[in-house]
């Protein structure tokens, strides 16, 4: 029961925003990304490694609610350097709210093709900020989904 | 590449995506097609692993550790992936070696990166033979084929549309082989 009533607010709140702010959630916290190292960074120059979020994300618009369960991965390092866990918050953050806009932007749709347009748009984002960037559904087991809201 | 007919690669992607299912319907990921997906890229990958490993190798031996990235994804592709910068520097270009692990196919293509502060113009993929990367190119082709025993698939044959199945960022109606032979991140 409480479990419901916890999800009915999350989803409330999520339509308010949208209400509010024209079809686009509230902004999601860096802090969501809860990144976790999967692939360890080898020493030496070489980019490589990896750690991945994940985060179940409600979308909301005048028009329904849609569930998107979304992974995201960046490289420990790149040819740029290391790429830290609050960079990659914050890049990641950023890079969900423009997809957001985007996915909720195109009117009525069914959920998979909102999240389908999320995980899209979010990748193609994130990869111009953190170089080898992925963004996809859950994939990697062993990692601890937040939810936003 | 001729062992291999276009009506083959579509008969072997077709035991590994579900005909007209989208990625992001519920159950696509528990569908036969796509268990099988998972359980046999996870045993070739397994198989083909070491040969990968020296296959690297010997890609920094002669790019330099800094110029080789490995960015293999064994969780959402079906494929090994390198890329091999021309150069140190922000301007490099890099040639990606691709190496199929549900079939014994590589394909190459060249990019010219443009991530540089202030600029989110997107990266530029080039297909065809390129003057600047053409030795490297061939360089990694020559390596794929002694250490994997992979053969070069043409993009031409890579292009062909599979419209009945899908990815994670691929939607039907537009899927080709080489997302579905090799990754759906074709940067």
């Amino acid at each position: 029961m409480h479990a419901m009533q916890a999800r009915f607010r999350r989803i409330g709140l999520t339509l308010a925003l949208a209400a509010c702010t024209g079809n686009v959630v509230g902004a999601i916290p860096p802090s969501q990304f809860q990144f976790k190292n999967t692939v360890k960074l080898e020493t030496g120059a070489q980019p490589g490694g990896w750690k991945a979020a994940q985060v179940i994300i409600t979308l909301g618009s005048r028009y329904g609610v849609a569930v998107c369960q979304i992974e995201v991965g960046v490289p420990e390092r790149n040819r740029v350097g290391p790429v830290s866990d609050i960079d990659a918050q914050l890049a990641a953050a950023a890079a969900a709210d423009s997809a957001a806009r985007v996915a909720l932007g195109g009117g009525p749709r069914f959920s998979a093709v909102i999240c389908r347009t999320f995980i899209d748009e979010m990748q193609r984002r994130l990869a111009a900020e953190i170089e080898g960037a992925r963004v996809s559904p859950f994939i990697t087991a062993g990692l601890s989904p937040t939810k936003w809201p | 590449m001729s062992e291999l007919s276009p009506s083959d690669l579509m008969q072997l992607v077709h035991r590994y995506y579900p005909a007209g299912r989208d990625a992001f319907e519920p159950g696509f990921q528990e569908s036969p097609e796509y268990q099988r997906l998972l359980a046999d890229r996870a045993d070739a990958r397994s198989r083909a692993e070491a040969s990968w490993q020296r296959l690297v190798k010997e890609v920094i031996a002669l790019a330099g550790e800094a110029n080789v990235w490995d960015t293999t994804h064994p969780g959402l592709d079906n494929c090994f992936k390198l890329r091999v910068y021309l150069r140190p520097g922000p301007d490099a270009p890099a040639v990606v070696l691709m190496a199929s692990v549900l079939t014994p196919l590589h394909a190459t293509y060249t990019v010219h990166e443009r991530h540089q502060p202030g600029n989110s113009q997107p990266t530029r993929v080039e297909r065809g033979p390129q003057p600047e990367t053409a030795s490297l190119d061939s360089d990694l082709d020559r390596m794929a084929h002694a250490h994997l025993g992979t053969s070069r698939v043409d993009w031409s044959l890579l292009d062909t549309p599979v419209p009945d199945v899908s990815t994670f960022h691929t939607s039907l109606g537009r899927a080709t082989l080489a997302q579905l032979l090799f990754t759906d991140d074709l940067q």
